[in-house]
């Protein structure tokens, strides 16, 4: 009797703890990603039922690759048809004075003309795999991959409509005969090339994100995400936190692509994680920009403990920014500073109860850290002073 | 009204934000809450709870898509109100029945003391989202995240009841799978 009494007390705690851990699958779920959480909304809604299939729309890139690859075609083809009759008029001798004329001309019209509406058609064709990586993070690898194909292959459409080098090259080959296949070759070999990436690996993938970047478009990743070995060894690393407060473990690091160009202002991010809690370090040298520091002995310019919640109420519109996003010299930062910084307002604690806040900490040597997260003044304030 | 028209209302302190955001989102944070907490008092209280929420936030939060910044609030809210009602008697409706599915995806191994942080855990989860088909992430989501009932995710998606099963099914034995092999324990 009483050994299964005890199985039976056993388990139901079993089942309490199953269900307990349910739930914090079901909590978990809250951080799902937003695109995600958008496309499962949007999805259903845009027309209240999806069919079983795929729409027609959604095979919009390869439709468009395809039309790249008819259009290269195209172009190649007819290049080579001109540089034909062209060699084929001087070789065989065939022509009469007006075949003679209009061939003269056509090899220089006709290649610029038929590329410029390629170039068009394609640019219009291309538009579609363009637009899909402007907005996506979070893609799976192979997805990223797949995508980065396909931007591959509106890019170049968009490269040859855009570059006259190229095209003066590709007309140049034609009239100086130095071969019509060759120029297709190059033509559909790059476009090939870009497929061999989507397989050939992450490495190959992110060359070909490096030439669509050199290329102009603006929707190419534009941070590399970095462990936190790879942070602290950045150019920044310097600035990354050695203590942290207690449990907080490693969420994500990432720096801007092509920090190495000296035109582009370092930057650094990471983010630590502890339950629901969450700090956030923003780590820029920005030389171009004059950055503002608050007077710390104007605490209304920065101390949110003197305003209630609503901020937008009653802080004083000139303050807004300050309050906002105050920056501190590294020299005026102190415990009292944090303080004023780190608070847990009633009604609106969050999830946790741990407190917020942020502000910036700007160094002599012109790197700005930018804090936001949880935790008490004295952990911040101790992580802040382990970076000096 | 435009998100961005309505954050300008946020901004410029304008009660009107609220009613704006109201008519926008009400109905949506409303099915939110509803799915979780089945009673329509509660929900009720947490759809205002979300404006509050919502109106002390903005500014200075910015958020990109106002959809699912309220949407997440309502989900948490709903979610701890779930929790205490929880302690004081076992609720009803859909939210019961997928806490029990989800239950079926917990590693065998279950031990609280170990447990893997809430953040870790959301990382992982989102990676795993990613591995799935598109089809059966958007049924694993407006089941597990929006709380519906399997007819009516049939019903939005044009599928047979039966093809929403078992994609859950699939999905959850998948999920178990991946925790395991991630060595998670919850």
């Amino acid at each position: 009797m009483k050994e299964s009494r005890e199985d039976q007390d056993q388990s139901r705690e079993d089942q309490e703890q199953k269900e307990r851990a349910a739930l914090r699958l079901m909590e978990a779920l809250s951080g799902a990603d937003e695109e995600l959480l958008e496309r499962a909304r949007g999805e259903a809604e845009k027309t209240g039922r999806m069919r079983a299939g795929k729409p027609l729309w959604q095979y919009g890139r390869a439709w468009a690759a395809v039309l790249c690859f008819l259009v290269v075609g195209a172009v190649s083809w007819g290049g080579l048809r001109l540089m034909t009759m062209r060699m084929g008029g001087s070789d065989n001798n065939s022509g009469n004075a007006y075949d003679a004329g209009q061939q003269s001309q056509t090899p220089e019209k006709g290649p610029e003309l038929s590329e410029g509406e390629a170039g068009a058609d394609a640019g219009e064709n291309g538009a579609a795999p363009q637009e899909a990586p402007c907005g996506f993070e979070g893609f799976d690898q192979e997805k990223k991959r797949e995508e980065d194909g396909y931007q591959g292959d509106g890019q170049d459409a968009e490269g040859q409509r855009g570059n006259d080098q190229d095209e003066g090259s590709q007309s140049g080959n034609i009239q100086n005969g130095a071969g019509q296949s060759g120029n297709s070759q190059s033509g559909t070999g790059k476009l090939e090339n870009d497929q061999q990436e989507v397989s050939r690996g992450p490495e190959a993938a992110e060359d070909a994100i490096g030439e669509l970047e050199t290329a102009g478009c603006p929707a190419a990743p534009e941070r590399q995400k970095l462990t936190e070995a790879q942070a602290r060894e950045s150019e920044l690393g310097g600035y990354v936190p050695k203590v942290l407060p207690a449990g907080y473990v490693f969420e994500e690091a990432s720096r801007k692509i092509g920090e190495e160009d000296s035109q582009t202002p370092s930057d650094l991010r990471l983010i630590w994680c502890r339950g629901m809690d969450s700090i956030t370090l923003h780590i820029t040298r920005d030389e171009t920009q004059e950055i503002s520091v608050v007077d710390v002995n104007a605490p209304e310019t920065y101390d949110q403990r003197l305003y209630e919640i609503p901020l937008g109420e009653s802080v004083p519109r000139e303050y807004w920014e300050s309050v906002s996003n105050p920056v501190f010299a590294a020299e005026d930062l102190s415990l009292e500073v944090i303080e004023s910084r780190m608070v847990s307002g009633a009604g609106d604690s969050g999830d946790t109860d741990t407190p917020r806040g942020n502000f910036a900490v700007l160094y002599s040597d012109g790197v700005l850290v930018e804090f936001s997260g949880r935790g008490t003044a004295e952990e911040i304030w101790n992580m802040f002073e382990g970076l000096e | 009204m435009k998100d961005t028209q309505i954050l300008e209302l946020y901004w410029a302190r304008k009660e009107q934000a609220i009613t704006e955001t109201q008519q926008a989102y009400g109905a949506y944070c409303y099915s939110v809450a509803w799915h979780i907490l089945f009673d329509r008092e509660d929900s009720d209280e947490c759809v205002n709870d979300t404006w509050l929420r919502a109106w002390n936030a903005i500014p200075p939060k910015r958020p990109g898509k106002l959809s699912l910044f309220l949407g997440t609030i309502t989900r948490n809210l709903a979610l701890d109100r779930w929790k205490k009602r929880h302690t004081v008697k076992r609720g009803g409706g859909e939210m019961t029945i997928a806490l029990d599915e989800l239950a079926e995806c917990v590693p065998a191994s279950v031990n609280t003391e170990d447990a893997v942080e809430a953040a870790e855990l959301e990382r992982l989860l989102n990676v795993f989202l990613h591995t799935l088909s598109r089809r059966d992430c958007d049924i694993f989501l407006r089941r597990y995240w929006y709380v519906e009932e399997y007819g009516e995710i049939a019903d939005r998606f044009g599928m047979n009841l039966n093809t929403v099963k078992t994609s859950l099914f699939r999905t959850r034995a998948k999920l178990k799978g991946y925790l395991e092999k991630e060595g998670i324990t919850l």
